[in-house]
């Protein structure tokens, strides 16, 4: 097992597990209730004899109330430790020996019912181990198949091929030719998206108790056993990869497959009712559609357990059109999830044969008519496989011998080509992966093993690739961020219409993503406002203030087939400060940041007008854009609207976040200041004292200063601000330095 | 292993360049690394996580 295992690994699938499926039930054995007495000192408790295959019976104390002599049950023999980790011993109990138990479902970890202990048919053999009589002597591997492999490899075939070209052994010839009748079925396929439809009309059909063995097979891989006509095309499915739906055939009398005129209606097996598009495949009794092709079947005319006749349906369908059908209706069925793998339509045959077969002998069917509709038959195609190419790609010389071995296991016919170098390769249809050249020699690799292929260290001359400045300008950014005290925060690229409502940039403004991860998350962020407040929120639960950085991308719609995508750094401060301070704090981090990035001073711009289409919605007038000296706007700053503020659920005083444009820090990498020679004398300070007029910013004067000051102002440095709220009356004080020469 | 028509679409002449790819998600590391148990974690913007490290 371990060998197999391994083998998987490493040369096709991986294996996600392995189970044991008789592990915990060694000691698990069919007993038979020989006598059953009240317990002497319990009301509830109950004395049984219970026989086992040992010479002595066994007394067992049992609390069930279904107990009965006669009685076939599951017995635990002592010193057994069950499924579900519990030890079973001999034991007394309320002064009467228990040697061992009788048990419930849920005991065994096979079910949820304790309700009483699990009763067998009287023919179950006493003294037989309950894992082989259920069918439990087994192990299930679980494989993974990639959806490359999905066509060939969901199916007990598929894999079985895969084992035969992993451990070298003859291949498995699939029957191709669909069952025969002498009458033909009336059915009729109007499209192109279906590739082939076989049909068989079965007659005679007792549609009884699937055998167990059929049973315990199915629950193994988890289906359910329902009963025998869906046990078996559920059976084949499973074997053969290929699913096959059963019509009664008193309701459908000739089929017709077309696709659905918009708006008409089918309730599937599910009870689910579809209101149909034109894009969808159904079957049809050449009236009204009776299946939704290769996804589920529909209610009314479905088998049922008195189905004396039945048609079969083997059929192969376009994979994206049946991929589409599924995420419309949301209904991923095990049909579904095969059919969009593109399946070889010359499965259709085989499965159809074995299906008729087992329904033959389990049912004992007798075909009547059948069809077989397929306007394109899909014949093995070759691939010329050049050896130089081989040992290039795998950088590693194999034999062409081993070359022709390996493929000849995995069904393909290998022949010499025309050029010496050449081999031509015949692809089995099954392997419709198998196209190119490259295909033919990444099997040949993983089947020779990549293992064997000793590693060489790289022979070109290595280019040191160009610096990403824009990566480093993203690291820069996030250090001063973190040096200031903010927290980094990621959120996810998508978010919901009550988001762009929230930060009031309109819904048709934003990308939308047709596939979405979750359902509500549709729109492509325009800002990283939203993800900011929803960690602001998530955040002020533990903590009283909240200061988070993000660095994400923005999208853009655009006029092009792809968005527009800027990468921006915001920030966000929710604290209970009630004198300002959070804009001041917002508005250092973004100096430091300007400054260390070479951008020089930057400019909060109040009295712009904010476009919606760039900004998010912010308070009427404490907000501004931030610019660079030269007038590029570089990003935006402000605080969060009550608006907003209620939608996320913050309730702190102030809340401000900014953003800015990544990209313009990149010329942090050309910027290098450079040296000012120091002055001889010492720096002359003068403190200026003055009064605004209203709505006057600090920084038009700070500028005027700098203006005035010329070369010979080293800074200005605002010291205090002073606002009267009585008289409404500002006033402002700074510290100019001059170096004087 | 680069399929040609990769090649072709990125503007590359069919044939003219082979070559392997690999790739493999960061978060797995990360969380093996730091023995972090859940993956959503990462996009919660939970701090309390950032901060432990």
């Amino acid at each position: 097992m371990h060998e197999l295992v391994d083998l998987f690994t490493v040369h096709s699938f991986e294996v996600e597990g392995t189970q044991d499926l008789a592990r915990g039930l060694e000691k698990v054995v069919i007993g038979k209730v020989l006598t059953k007495t009240k317990h002497p000192n319990a009301d509830r408790l109950h004395v049984t004899t219970v026989d086992v295959g040992t010479q002595e019976p066994l007394t067992i104390v049992c609390g069930a109330p279904n107990v009965a002599a006669g009685q076939k049950v599951v017995a635990v023999l002592a010193g057994a430790t069950l499924p579900t980790g519990v030890a079973i011993t001999k034991s007394t109990i309320r002064g009467q020996e228990s040697q061992g138990m009788i048990c419930a479902e849920d005991d065994l970890g096979i079910g949820k019912n304790h309700d009483g202990i699990i009763v067998l048919p009287d023919d179950a053999p006493v003294g037989e181990h309950f894992a082989v009589y259920t069918g439990r002597n087994d192990t299930v591997i679980d494989i993974k198949i990639l959806p490359n492999r999905g066509h060939d490899c969901l199916s007990h075939i598929g894999i079985a091929h895969e084992i035969r070209a992993l451990e070298g052994g003859c291949a498995m010839p699939l029957d191709e030719a669909m069952p025969s009748a002498t009458a033909i079925y009336d059915a009729t396929v109007t499209t192109e998206n279906c590739r082939r439809y076989g049909a068989v009309v079965l007659d005679d059909i007792t549609n009884t108790t699937t055998p167990q063995w059929m049973r315990n097979r199915l629950r193994t891989c988890g289906i359910k056993p329902i009963n025998a006509v869906v046990d078996i095309t559920n059976y084949v499915m499973l074997e053969t990869g290929q699913p096959l739906h059963a019509f009664d055939a008193t309701r459908v009398r000739k089929i017709v497959v077309r696709h659905a005129q918009a708006g008409e209606t089918l309730t599937l097996l599910d009870d689910t009712v579809c209101t149909l598009t034109a894009d969808d495949l159904v079957i049809t009794d050449g009236k009204k559609p009776i299946a939704l092709a290769g996804v589920m079947g529909g209610k009314e005319s479905g088998i049922t357990e008195d189905t004396t006749t039945l048609v079969l349906e083997s059929a192969s369908f376009d994979a994206p059109t049946i991929r589409a059908m599924q995420r419309r209706y949301g209904l991923l069925t095990d049909a579904a999830f095969r059919f969009e793998r593109d399946l070889d339509p010359n499965v259709v045959a085989y499965a159809a044969t074995r299906a008729v077969a087992l329904l033959t002998d389990i049912c004992g069917a007798r075909v009547v008519a059948a069809t077989d509709i397929y306007p394109a038959p899909v014949s093995p195609w070759t691939v010329p496989l050049a050896l130089s190419a081989v040992h290039s790609l795998l950088s590693t010389t194999i034999a062409t011998k081993d070359i022709t071995t390996i493929l000849t296991r995995l069904g393909m016919d290998v022949t010499h080509g025309k050029k010496q170098d050449t081999l031509i390769v015949t692809v089995p249809t099954v392997r419709r992966d198998l196209t190119t050249q490259e295909d033919l020699i990444e099997e040949i690799g993983r089947l020779y093993g990549y293992d064997k292929i000793t590693p060489t260290p790289l022979c070109e001359a290595i280019i040191t690739p160009e610096i990403n400045t824009l990566r480093l300008a993203e690291h820069a950014a996030m250090d001063i961020c973190i040096a200031d005290g903010f927290d980094e925060v990621k959120s996810y690229a998508y978010y919901a219409a009550g988001d762009a409502d929230a930060i009031g940039i309109a819904t048709k403004d934003h990308v939308t993503v047709l596939n979405p991860l979750a359902p509500d998350y549709v729109l492509m962020r325009r800002s990283l406002l939203p993800g900011l407040c929803r960690a602001v929120k998530k955040n002020l639960s533990y903590f009283s203030d909240v200061h988070i950085c993000e660095i994400g991308r923005i999208y853009n719609s655009a006029d092009a087939v792809l968005p527009e995508e800027h990468l921006r750094l915001g920030a966000a401060i929710a604290s209970r400060a009630t004198d300002g301070s959070q804009f001041y704090e917002l508005k250092g981090v973004a100096e430091h940041l300007a400054a260390r990035c070479g951008m020089g001073t930057i400019i909060c711009d109040a009295d712009i007008e904010m476009s919606a289409m760039t900004v998010p919605l912010l308070h009427a007038t404490r907000r501004a854009v931030v610019r660079t000296q030269a007038g590029d706007t570089f990003g935006w700053i402000g605080e969060i609207t009550t608006h907003t503020k209620k939608f996320y659920g913050i309730k702190t005083y102030a809340s401000l976040s900014w953003s800015f444009a990544i990209d313009m820090l990149t010329i942090a990498d050309t910027h290098i200041p450079l040296f000012t020679p120091l002055p001889k004398y010492p720096t002359a300070a003068r403190d200026l004292s003055m009064t605004l007029p209203s709505r006057m910013q600090v920084a038009t004067v700070t500028a005027q200063i700098a203006d005035v000051g010329g070369a010979l102002l080293r800074d200005v440095t605002v010291f205090d601000v002073y606002y009267n709220r009585a008289t409404e009356e500002r006033s402002m004080a700074c510290r100019d330095d001059v170096w004087r020469r | 292993m680069v399929h040609q028509n990769v090649f072709v679409a990125a503007g590359y002449e069919r044939n003219a360049y082979q070559g392997f790819m690999r790739g493999f998600g960061l978060e797995r590391l990360v969380m093996m690394k730091y023995k972090i148990d859940d993956i959503r974690l990462f996009h919660s913007g939970d701090v309390r996580l950032t901060r432990q490290f």
